[in-house]
């Protein structure tokens, strides 16, 4: 039994790449955006990573590549002053050079006096190929001269990253000194690099050597196929709670002569409540599936209050159409464009979109929406209930759908390297348009999920259905986003 | 293939091979139940390995299809056992209802044909109402409440499939009940999506105790024409003209008038065998069997078994190829939505990847919480100089001779050491300051992380001249955070007469 990941088995040793550089320059970052794992140590301070550690590359357990985190050189002249007095007393050429590393390495004592150098050197010498990363915000200097000449006494291939931590000011000039020691220069950032950066990054690591490009293609047709396959899994984890979302409700059983006014309150409450913690446990699926279990929640759940799940300015930020929106106030909404601010400001979160024709028309539409409404059902065995929901208001599975679908975006781009938490709220909503075709096929799989209300069956058909559409949705929201990069 | 010979049960690859161009099948959808719950319990490793190892042989089938060989390959015999005596559970249920529809539809004929009326004769029109009406309209309810009501509708109850369905269980041997339960259950974590599939296989059971009633009822019939003599007759309080009566039975008797005439029944044989309980004066049809000849009493014979056959057999026949292209299909949805066969596919689509760190959780540092303090560097000098002349270190070009003076003011004795400068000289620079008084400055650049090499440097200087010589280390450039990373890092050292200080890095142009 043959499997492709057979044949793209190296036949030679693996493709090995020691991700090596000065310290607190992003070497951990790229590791870990390229690995995808987001238990990777990264800090702020520099000599984070104190031991070399391997990032296996494996599919159906046949390993591809290796990638290699190292500390950071901390006594680079020392050990470069140790090499050369060892090559002057041994009278050694060129030639010799990586075998005299490789010999200074296997000296006793050197472990306890260059401990970060050995665990960096270590695994070049023992064959992999060499990727230096530098920080192209700030400037070269004469410090990092004696690592590039040890790593090219290694006489191992090697490329070189710039990574610009918090700007491009001196890629340039990086470029023209790394140009001296590198064949292969590339402008990476470490921590936000998508996906297209990563495989072009991954192709250069493949040109190090003969025979290393067949693994390295064959793992990013894997990485290819497994984002397909999380974007059909987000898109049913989203289909799911949006179609429970769509017919929940919630009761309480009242006396025959008892006012259902009275429980209105105590009800939106727990209707409120409770949909939020159906968006996190949703969010949490979604964070789960692209390997972000453990990513921190930020407090932005759904704000529980009517001015932002159930006012309109929200509805009309997350992809609803002017025709939806607009009943008799559109007419005079170009009037109304200076009271935009008072109108939504308040409500909703991203007036990025609105114009003032659309506040016109939601101006108007705020008197005919249709909030979840309270109604009072009579028990065949007696007795009342009181129920709040489910809403039925035609804006909020797109609300829903909206909030998802940003923090479904936020999710795919987010490399493994990031640590803070996710901010759904802080992008701009302009990014997320919703064309017609969606809309529509959109609006059919809410109003078939309504129509299947507890029919077993019909909804999980249903859910189905708003699934595939999520998924194409998502597969447009991302060829869209690689376009713009 | 028919619903039956489908439903045979995997037994193995090769056996499954040869199904697998067939309709699903019930059994596919109890094999997959099953192995669904075996899937449950094996660890997540496990199921990986086995998707792994069976994802290239099922690469060329798609979606429900894929399932079913999935099941076929990864089902244990025991578990092919089990979904066997399910199988066999549902074909013996229909044999049941055929064998059953057949009893009831011998003896209620029987009974019918027995009951002699006054006069001896037997009442058309209640073998009729029994054996053809009746039939007829239970079909048309059958059909109604299996097939069309509710294949849209928004409610999952099925009035008569639920009863039926814990008859069926409740008959079943206990061994085979729970494994049943996948289909006719509602306690499975799918149950919900059966409704339809049981809806459609109580359609079939029904249909099929219809066709069993209808020749039960033909057989009888048959017997009773051949070894008794029947008499039939009709009879209404109503003022009905027998023309009428014709014209009603022809019209029932259409489907059928031209193959066989003899069963379509004549004016005659309608007026003839009219009968009045009481008979006024005239002679006339009205006593038992006189007047015409006793064979034409038994004339309506070939009508009332073409009307069985044509009414209560043959639309059954017709429908149960239907219904069972219904159960496949159901078959085939239920098999689509189980849960758990979604995330099946999805793993036998796609390759296990595996990219993260090895071993565990990794060792790093981290920073330290003490901080060497930060000073402002003109008032430190003043204190720390004592008269003597100041000492600028500059470690790797982090700024120019010119630019320092410029900062601190001129008559320094600027060293440079770090860089390109060599370890030697270094160690030179040591030994020249050591002599010297005055307080000691480091400059660095502070956008750089500081370095074990700069402390090894730091830790020899401060060996060199004394404990109580006053050393700074002074940061060109970098932000605030990089002071703070600094101040940490230097504490590592344990210097109590170290002290941070930072100069901007706008005065510090043209180093190197
Ligand atoms: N904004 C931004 N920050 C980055 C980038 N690369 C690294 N950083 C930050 O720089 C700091 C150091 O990153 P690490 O990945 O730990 O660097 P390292 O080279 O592994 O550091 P050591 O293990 O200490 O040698 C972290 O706070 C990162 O968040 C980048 O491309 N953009
Ligand atoms: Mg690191």
């Amino acid at each position: 039994m043959t499997r492709p990941s057979d044949e793209a088995a190296p036949s030679g040793p693996l493709p090995r790449f020691a991700v090596v550089g000065h310290p607190n320059k992003g070497k951990s970052s790229l590791v870990a955006t390229l690995a995808r794992d987001a238990s990777v140590a990264i800090a702020p301070h520099p000599g984070t990573t104190l031991v070399a550690r391997e990032y296996p590359f494996r599919i159906d357990g046949v390993p591809l590549y290796v990638l290699i985190d190292t500390p950071g050189f901390q006594r680079a002249r020392a050990v470069l002053a140790a090499l050369e007095s060892r090559a002057r007393e041994t009278n050694a050429s060129a030639a010799d050079r990586p075998r005299l590393v490789a010999e200074f390495l296997a000296m006793p004592g050197q472990r306890e006096r260059f401990p970060d150098e050995c665990e960096l050197l270590g695994p070049i010498v023992a064959g992999a190929g060499i990727v230096y990363v530098v920080d192209g915000s700030v400037a070269y200097g004469p410090q990092y001269e004696a690592e590039m000449e040890i790593l090219r006494w290694t006489g191992r291939p090697s490329l070189a990253v710039i990574n610009p931590i918090s700007s491009r000011d001196h890629v340039t000039e990086w470029e023209a000194a790394l140009g001296q020691f590198f064949r292969i220069v590339r402008v990476v950032d470490a921590v936000n690099a998508d996906l297209q950066a990563q495989s072009r990054l991954l192709k250069a690591f493949a040109e190090l050597e003969a025979g290393w490009r067949a693994p390295i293609e064959a793992a990013l047709a894997a990485l290819e196929r497994a984002r397909v396959g999380r974007r059909i899994q987000t898109a049913r984890a989203i289909a799911e709670w949006i179609a429970q979302a769509l017919v929940y409700d919630v009761e309480r059983r009242i006396a025959p002569d008892e006012s259902a006014e009275l429980h209105r309150e105590a009800l939106a409450a727990e209707y409120h409540a409770s949909l939020a913690r159906s968006e996190r446990a949703a969010r949490e699926r979604v964070q789960a599936i692209h390997g972000h279990a453990a990513l921190e929640a930020r407090a932005d759940e759904l704000a529980l209050l009517e001015a932002d799940l159930f006012a309109e300015g929200t509805w009309l930020v997350f992809g609803l159409t002017r025709r939806q929106l607009v009943s008799a106030g559109a007419a005079g909404g170009a009037a109304t464009g200076g009271v935009i601010d008072l109108a939504v400001g308040g409500a909703s979160l991203l007036l990025g979109v609105a114009t003032g024709a659309v506040v016109g028309g939601v101006l108007g539409f705020l008197g005919a929406q249709r909030l979840p409404e309270l109604t009072l059902v009579d028990r065949p065995l007696g007795g009342r209930l009181v129920r709040y929901g489910p809403a039925r208001s035609p804006g909020f599975p797109f609300v829903l759908l909206g909030r998802a679908r940003l923090h479904a975006r936020l999710l795919s781009r987010r490399t493994h390297a990031r640590r803070d938490p996710v901010e759904v709220e802080a992008v701009p909503a302009a990014a997320l348009p919703l064309d017609a075709v969606f809309r529509k096929r959109l609006e059919r799989d809410f109003a078939r999920l309504r129509a299947a209300d507890d029919a077993a069956l019909a909804r999980a058909e249903a859910t189905q259905a708003l699934a595939d559409t999520l998924q194409a949705l998502l597969a447009a929201d991302d060829s869209e986003s690689a376009e713009a990069t | 293939m028919g619903a039956g010979a489908s439903d045979r049960p995997p037994t193995g690859a090769s056996a499954a091979a040869g199904r697998m161009r067939g309709r699903l099948a019930l059994a596919d959808v109890v094999g997959l139940a099953l192995a669904l719950e075996a899937r449950q319990a094996l660890l997540e490793s496990e199921r990986r390995t086995q998707d792994r190892a069976l994802a290239p042989v099922l690469a060329d089938e798609q979606g429900a299809r894929r399932l079913r060989r999935w099941v076929a390959l990864s089902a244990t015999p025991a578990l092919a056992l089990r979904v066997r005596r399910v199988v066999h559970a549902v074909a013996w249920t229909r044999a049941v209802f055929s064998l059953g529809g057949m009893l009831l539809g011998w003896s209620a004929t029987s009974a019918l044909l027995s009951i002699r009326g006054p006069g001896g004769r037997i009442s058309i029109a209640a073998c009729l109402g029994v054996l053809v009406a009746l039939p007829f309209l239970s079909w048309l309810a059958t059909l109604f409440g299996g097939l069309l009501r509710g294949r849209r509708a928004a409610s999952d109850r099925a009035p008569l499939a639920r009863p039926l369905h814990r008859l069926i269980l409740r008959l079943l041997p206990a061994s085979v009940r729970s494994d049943a339960e996948a289909i006719f259950g509602r306690a499975r974590a799918h149950a919900a999506l059966l409704v339809r599939l049981q809806r459609a296989l109580a359609t079939q059971f029904l249909l099929l105790g219809g066709v069993g009633f209808g020749i039960g009822a033909l057989a009888a019939t048959g017997i009773f024409v051949v070894f008794t003599d029947l008499a039939f007759g009709w009879s209404t309080t109503l003022d009905v003209a027998p023309e009428r009566v014709h014209r009603l039975v022809g019209a029932l008797a259409r489907p059928w008038a031209e193959l066989w005439p003899a069963a379509s029944p004549s004016l005659e044989l309608v007026e003839a065998t009219r009968h009045f309980r009481v008979a006024p004066g005239s002679p006339g049809p009205g006593d038992a069997l006189s007047g015409s000849s006793p064979l034409l009493y038994g004339g309506w014979w070939p009508f009332l078994v073409m009307a069985i056959a044509c009414y209560a057999l043959l639309p059954r026949l017709l429908t149960l190829p239907i219904v069972a292209l219904v159960v496949g299909r159901e078959c085939e949805r239920v098999l689509r939505l189980m849960p758990g066969a979604l995330a099946l596919l999805e793993s036998l689509a796609s390759p296990w990847i595996e990219s993260g760190g090895e071993g565990g959780q990794e060792r790093a540092s981290r920073a330290l919480d003490a901080m060497v303090p930060e000073v402002a560097l003109a008032g430190w000098m003043s204190r720390a100089a004592g008269g003597e002349v100041p000492v600028a270190i500059v470690w790797a070009e982090a700024i120019s001779p010119a630019a320092i003076e410029a900062e601190i003011g001129a008559g320094l004795r600027i060293h440079a050491a770090g860089g390109r400068a060599s370890v030697e000289a270094d160690a030179a620079v040591v030994r020249a300051v050591a002599g010297s008084g005055g307080a000691l400055l480091v400059c660095v650049r502070g956008d750089e992380p500081p370095l074990l090499e700069l402390l090894d440097f730091l830790a020899a200087l401060r060996a060199a001249a004394g404990a109580e010589r006053a050393l700074a280390v002074v940061l060109v450039g970098g932000a605030v955070r990089d002071l703070e990373t600094w101040q940490r890092k230097l504490a590592s050292l344990a210097d109590s007469r170290l002290a941070v200080a930072r100069i901007e890095r706008a005065n510090a142009r043209g180093a190197a």
